[in-house]
């Protein structure tokens, strides 16, 4: 039986009706791992012991009709910056190969209360930033899958594990989700707290997560914020308001994304979606400087001591964010963090009358070659405003690689947005599996 | 008053100090970061703001 394919939704079911428990679903993806871990690379460490002690747990408590929600028994992998207990933290860097903390992070305590079972850590950039971790693309080995979430995306995309938490501080989640094919959520900054992840830029950091479906991204945010959210139960009432972003996003995208995301605009359109052709705000010109400035600055004070201390231990990419970090004077960091306010505030009157704002994930399909995770520039705005974004698969482009669409909405609107992308996700009908791992 | 720095300016300001806090070899292989944090440093400088403009807070309730 092909339980590795089961939705969270499903699997969820599955245990309350007895159907399967949480360590036959375990073993399952256990397996999964060790057939395909070899070409794709998403794990640091799988944890095979202490998850199956977690399973056998939650089994006897599921025999004793105790379920603790809809994460019961659901095997779940962690980006590699995530504390977690006793087990093995490295942040994708030399300097931390052997830490092991004493205290999981808040997400991950929550995901054990929850009655998750962590899987492993997935494999991460060094610090989150894009010096790439050695992750494959399922959709084709020779591709990368994104970054710096690049394990939890590859491993939800091959069916290793059906959840797997990230994060983004310019396109770290959307990115990965969409070129590998699979559902990703960058909430509300700190909806989801960020005690116990290893920081790039506290003021950017977002703590998000990759599923198969929108419907299982709102059973993992209800089950974490206790917030209702939505169901296939209870659809929007009507079809979509969607504000149409263009200028940059149009003129920055490849022909095939562009084409591919158009042609998913056109189905949404004919599946009753009202579609808003809607300006830029002004201060979209400087968005992406802006973000950088305060990204640098904030990442240089994180790494302030040990750049002095283990400067040979940074890797390229990091190093030159860091030392220009350095470089940054504090008015222009300020200057920066005022343009954040102006977008912010254009941002929320541009969303003002619509369910969302569409843009493609990405401005490319997954790269050849693993030397480069992708390019953000179509995340980080949002992630400089702090608003939830959320990739759902789209299409495949003409060489088999995914495309997704972006959408974004208010900050503490998830509800709405996570209803307006079930929608979305119905009428285009793409729930795709990589073909070399059904 | 005096006029804002160009992007060259910041430049050649920017990779003055990495020769002095990291030496001529490690500032030269920075050169490219150097370049992209300059061009962003002119990019925010010119971009006209107001008083009222503050710096930005986490993002509120709606």
């Amino acid at each position: 039986m092909n339980n590795h394919k089961l939705s969270i939704a499903k699997a969820s079911e599955g245990i309350r009706q007895r159907e399967i428990t949480p360590s036959e679903l375990l073993e399952s993806h256990l397996k999964r791992i060790e057939r395909n871990e070899h070409d794709i690379r998403a794990w640091v460490t799988v944890d095979t012991d202490r998850a199956r002690e977690a399973a056998a747990r939650l089994t006897e408590e599921s025999k004793q009709g105790q379920f603790r929600g809809p994460l019961h028994g659901v095997p779940v992998g962690v980006k590699d910056i995530y504390y977690s207990a006793g087990l093995r933290t490295t942040m994708g860097s030399p300097i931390y190969s052997d830490f092991i903390p004493i205290k999981d992070s808040a997400v991950v305590s929550a995901l054990r209360d929850a009655g998750a079972i962590i899987i492993g850590k997935t494999e991460t950039t060094d610090f989150a930033y894009t010096d790439p971790a050695p992750t494959r693309n399922p959709w084709n080995l020779q591709h990368t899958p994104g970054g710096s979430s690049s394990g939890s995306a590859a491993a939800v995309a091959s069916g290793m594990c059906p959840l797997a938490f990230g994060s983004q501080t310019g396109g770290s989640i959307i990115r990965p989700a969409a070129f590998c094919g699979v559902v990703g959520v960058k909430p509300t900054y700190d909806l989801l707290s960020r005690e116990g992840v290893y920081p790039l830029a506290w003021s950017l950091d977002h703590v998000g997560f990759f599923v198969r479906s929108v419907l299982d991204a709102s059973l993992v945010l209800g089950a974490l914020t206790g917030n209702e959210m939505p169901s296939l139960d209870n659809p929007l009432a009507e079809p979509p308001r969607i504000g149409l972003l263009r200028g940059f996003f149009q003129d920055h995208a490849d022909g095939v994304v562009w084409e591919g995301f158009m042609e998913s605009v056109d189905e949404l359109r004919e599946a009753g979606a009202q579609v808003v052709e809607t300006p830029l705000p002004d201060s979209f010109s400087v968005v992406h400087s802006a973000h950088r400035l305060i990204m640098s600055s904030e990442a240089a004070s994180v790494h302030q001591d040990n750049f002095r201390s283990r400067l040979d231990d940074y890797r390229r990419k990091l190093r030159g964010l860091v030392a220009s970090g350095l470089l940054v004077p504090a008015s222009a960091y300020l200057r920066a963090q005022r343009i954040k306010g102006l977008f912010i505030e254009e941002v929320r009157r541009t969303l003002k009358g619509l369910d969302c704002l569409i843009t493609p994930s990405a401005p490319t399909p997954a790269l050849l070659g693993l030397e480069s995770t992708g390019d953000a520039a179509f995340n980080s705005p949002w992630s400089l405003t702090g608003f939830p974004s959320i990739t759902v698969p789209s299409a495949l482009t003409k060489d088999g690689l995914p495309l997704g669409i972006q959408l974004v909405n208010l900050p503490y609107q998830e509800e709405v947005l996570l209803r307006t992308a079930l929608w979305c996700e119905e009428a285009l009908g793409s729930r795709l599996w990589p073909p070399d791992y059904p | 008053m005096e006029p804002k720095p160009s992007k060259e300016e910041i430049f050649v300001r920017l990779l003055g100090e990495a020769n002095k806090r990291w030496g001529k070899e490690v500032a030269q292989e920075l050169k490219s970061d150097i370049e992209r944090a300059s061009e962003a440093i002119w990019q925010v400088e010119k971009f006209k703001l107001e008083p009222e403009n503050e710096p930005s807070r986490p993002p509120g309730r709606v």
